[in-house]
């Protein structure tokens, strides 16, 4: 297993990102007029209601897990249109903007195939709304799996989800995610795969972070050893 | 180490916390400061008796300024209130000027200096005409419901609102898409230290609640609001009742009305009326911080049954205690309840009634939807999460920049970069 340790990359820098929700002037009160805003809506603006949730509350996962989805489902009390909206394929579009046709797709196909149209009141109406984000940096670096362990066991949920969610869609990428990216660059190839193939949609945030704690923990078995016993950990030089 | 800050660690979360650090080091040595139309009484002035300790101990210098006048200055600045939450009153072109000329004054006495400055409200809106070299640095703060103004009073203020540099809502709806300037969101926020929602013993929670007559062996549901018909104090009863055919249990109605709301003494006449010769419903008027927050505990269920509202902070102290709460779908509500895991958001009494005697019979149900909701409160409503917002607010409003993110480097924050 040592052989795991054959490859040095630049340490991971454990981030985390706050934000203000700044309001645009984009509404919908029916599912024309959420096709319509959808089109034209920035990519910041498509991940911000696909995702705040997450933030908002890391222990909970919503029965609608975006506010597409419980907006249609509350104001609109359009079910069938709801669940797709809530079955969004979120873990393999890395590209918002496949997300974006994926809901196009899936409200012209309703609009098409009904009558009448539901509209809710102005109050009640769809929001859109955009984060202002100021990413913090934590002070926490690994530099190896077993530091890398460490600073997971006690860093904040919402620096997962910013490693999860915010980096690797909004400031660094698109990649998968920023850990497995790191992990493949250390050689940790199997591990990586495993944390790019996990579906972290169907987790709040904090479970999300228990199950990255578990599934790295259980891959990098060294690496807690080295945990164990500080004097252990190997230096990594490109 | 910031006081206030260690002051508040175990009751909200550490990351809220931390993310105040890095954020007030990023900040260190910039100023703020706040502008408003009174230093008592209203929900502006004890937010900012609450936060500018805050923003002191993080060492940002704040100053509050008040402006002043006369009383028939705070009579228009009160209709102009009242109108811009959509009563029906007008102010005249007289009104319009003498109100002009006595900001111009309170202008001239004024330093808005301040690297951000907060201006609160409608009242002092209009000094920003006399700072146009400072608007860069100027927020409106907005703290009311604007989503159904007069016309023609919202007419005579959006032109003021558009010069500032950003202007701040509680919730979307109330962001009017004839603001122009960038709208962004804080929501209000409770002190988990302050009198209405600081723990209390048991003993103390039953020694006020049986003082009111309540017997604290049958379940309890409370509702805590002004009298005033937007918050179906009628229709709260009507629904009481209907599960009283199925319970044994008891309403408390607390509350008052406001000295400015004509309707308060009718409302409350009529609430006694309708519950007049029943045992069960308390009608509480006035009660103290400290008697809320007892009968808040005491309660089984709390019900915030509003047609109409803004923000709704009793809907917050609720879920602070640990309470299933049932409100109305109306205003900041549905922004606080997550229908079926923190509550429920109802229609109608008969929805009321039905939530209710759900909970009732499901007990265990309202424990989890109670500690679910007081999670909830903990990271979105507490004071913590209004500081943080505050200082991206501050960072923000220097940084002039809104499609990019803004970056600040390590735990003390000490060092801020935009992306490129």
């Amino acid at each position: 297993m040592k052989t795991q340790y054959r490859r040095s990359a630049a340490p991971f820098e454990f981030r985390k990102a706050v934000y203000l929700a700044e309001v645009t002037n984009q509404r919908a009160v029916s599912l024309s007029q959420l096709l319509m805003e959808v089109t034209i809506a920035s990519r910041w603006s498509l991940f911000f209601h696909l995702h705040q949730h997450f933030f908002r509350d890391p222990h909970t996962i919503p029965e609608y897990p975006n506010d597409f989805s419980s907006w249609v489902h509350t104001y609109l009390a359009e079910d069938s249109v709801a669940e797709k909206l809530a079955n969004l394929n979120l873990v393999r579009s890395m590209d918002l903007e496949l997300v974006r046709r994926e809901i196009c797709t899936i409200l012209a196909q309703h609009l098409q195939e009904m009558s009448g149209e539901r509209h809710t009141s102005p109050e009640n109406a769809f929001v859109f709304c955009k984060p202002r984000l100021t990413v913090l940096g934590t002070g926490r670096r690994a530099k190896t799996p077993a530091e890398f362990i460490r600073i997971l066991r006690d860093i904040d949920s919402d620096s997962v989800g910013y490693h999860l969610f915010i980096g690797p869609r909004l400031v660094s990428g698109p990649v998968m995610n920023d850990f497995s990216l790191w992990f493949r660059q250390l050689g940790y190839a199997r591990l990586a795969e495993k944390l790019d193939s996990f579906d972290p949609y169907l987790k709040s945030l904090k479970e999300n972070h228990d199950f990255l704690l578990h599934l790295i923990e259980g891959e990098c078995v060294e690496s807690q050893e080295d945990v164990r016993d500080d004097r252990k950990i190997p230096e990594y030089r490109s | 180490m910031c006081v206030m800050i260690e002051k508040y660690r175990n009751i909200a979360p550490d990351g809220i916390l931390s993310e105040i650090r890095a954020l007030a080091g990023a900040l260190e040595g910039r100023t703020l400061q706040h502008v408003s139309s009174t230093r008592s009484g209203g929900g502006v002035a004890e937010i900012l008796h609450r936060m500018i300790p805050w923003t002191v101990s993080l060492g940002i210098p704040t100053t509050w300024d008040v402006i002043d006048g006369r009383q028939d200055f705070f009579e228009v600045t009160k209709s102009m209130h009242n109108a811009l939450q959509g009563a029906d009153v007008d102010i005249s072109c007289c009104d319009k000027e003498m109100y002009l000329a006595h900001l111009g004054q309170n202008a001239s006495r004024l330093n808005l200096d301040a690297d951000v400055v907060i201006v609160h409200d409608p009242q002092p809106a209009f000094l920003i005409d006399h700072f146009l070299s400072r608007r860069k640095s100027m927020v409106w703060r907005c703290h009311i419901d604007l989503s159904r103004p007069m016309p023609p009073v919202w007419r005579f203020l959006r032109p003021a609102i558009n010069k500032y540099a950003m202007a701040v809502f509680h919730i979307p709806h109330f962001a009017r898409k004839d603001i122009t300037v960038p709208k962004v969101l804080i929501s209000p926020s409770i002190d988990p230290l302050s009198e209405k929602n600081r723990e209390l013993h048991e003993e103390e929670i039953t020694d006020i609640v049986e003082g009111f007559g309540i017997d604290r062996k049958r379940p309890l549901i409370v509702q805590i609001s002004r009298f005033d018909r937007f918050k179906d104090p009628i229709g709260v009863i009507t629904a009481f009742r209907q599960v009283r055919r199925h319970f044994d249990c008891q309403l408390a109605l607390a509350g008052g009305s406001a000295t400015d709301d004509p309707e308060g003494p009718a409302v409350q006449a009529e609430i006694e009326e309708v519950a007049a010769g029943d045992p069960d419903i308390f009608v509480l008027f006035q009660p103290t911080d400290l008697q809320v927050n007892a009968l808040q505990r005491a309660a089984d269920i709390i019900l915030q049954k509003s047609t109409r509202e803004g923000f709704g902070l009793t809907v917050t102290e609720a879920m602070w205690k640990g309470k299933p709460v049932i409100g109305g779908a109306a205003g900041g509500i549905p922004a606080q309840i997550i229908h079926g895991e923190t509550g429920f958001l109802v229609n109608s009494p008969e929805g009321a009634a039905y939530r209710i005697r759900y909970l009732l019979s499901h007990p265990h149900i309202g424990v989890a939807m109670g500690g679910k909701g007081r999670e909830h409160v903990r990271y979105n409503f507490l004071i913590t999460r209004h500081v943080r917002d505050y200082l991206l607010l501050m960072l923000h409003v220097m940084s002039n920049e809104s499609e990019k993110p803004i970056f600040v480097s390590g735990p003390a924050g000490k060092r801020i970069r935009r992306n490129s």
